[in-house]
């Protein structure tokens, strides 16, 4: 395991420990579980059902492209980070859409400003990449992409769950 | 099919579907969800609707042919 790798691995670490506080920072009552009511719980299945068959599908296409040796312009990180994004972005999208998104405990404001946050700190970490040269090296994405990655899909979540939908309505 | 019943037995109370939902643990997009027939509850969600609400089920469930 060289540097990078340990610095990445750390990282990681940090990340699951800094989610496991913000949950409880999301929630109210200061619990660790989302309560969710029984339509949320149906609606919720139904989103992690079209995640799942939208990433066999994605998995399927990168096979193909992978037995024809199609080479992709990007890192295998920023690969395998951009299939969970895909995953994340379509169980939250329909959750969203259908009012489910947000449990019975959640704080909507506090979760906002978690994800603005998240998004603008991102967003200037992936300028910064592309600025300093490297977000693409030999005309592939490299690493610094999962930050774009990221601030996308936290940006879209949050100016989601904040736009007037049909299963708001009155 | 459209629940007017529980719709209107919860302006009857002058409950929003806000304050129905809070009343009995749930979200309010499911109220709303009810009330447009998008959505069938359980059994139990219905019984505590209609206590909340005062009705029997027979008043705010059944429907007429």
């Amino acid at each position: 395991m060289n540097a990078k790798s340990a610095g990445v691995l750390v990282g990681i670490v940090i990340g699951l420990i800094v989610s496991f506080f913000a949950i409880k920072f999301f929630n109210r009552d200061g619990k660790i579980r989302t309560e969710y009511d029984e339509m949320q719980e149906i609606i919720r299945g139904k989103a992690y059902r079209i995640a799942f068959f939208t990433l066999v599908i994605a998995l399927a296409i990168l096979l193909v492209l992978d037995i024809m040796e199609v080479a992709l312009p990007m890192t295998n990180s920023v690969l395998y980070f951009g299939l969970i994004v895909i995953g994340i972005a379509v169980q939250a999208g329909y959750s969203i859409l259908n009012g489910a998104y947000f449990g019975l405990n959640n704080n909507k404001a506090k979760f906002w400003g978690v994800m603005i946050t998240v998004t603008v700190i991102n967003l200037l970490v992936s300028i910064m990449a592309i600025v300093s040269g490297r977000m693409v090296v030999d005309g592939k994405l490299q690493d610094p992409c999962i930050n774009l990655l990221c601030a996308a899909l936290c940006g879209v979540i949050a100016i989601f769950s904040v736009i007037p939908k049909k299963a708001d309505e009155e | 099919m459209k629940n007017l019943k529980l719709k209107a037995a919860r302006a009857g109370l002058d409950l929003s579907q806000d304050d129905l939902a809070k009343r009995v643990g749930v979200s309010r997009q499911t109220i709303s969800a009810i009330e447009k027939g998008d959505y069938n509850p359980t059994i139990n969600l219905c019984i505590k609707i209609c206590k909340e609400l005062g009705k029997t089920l027979d008043e705010l469930f059944w429907q007429e042919d």
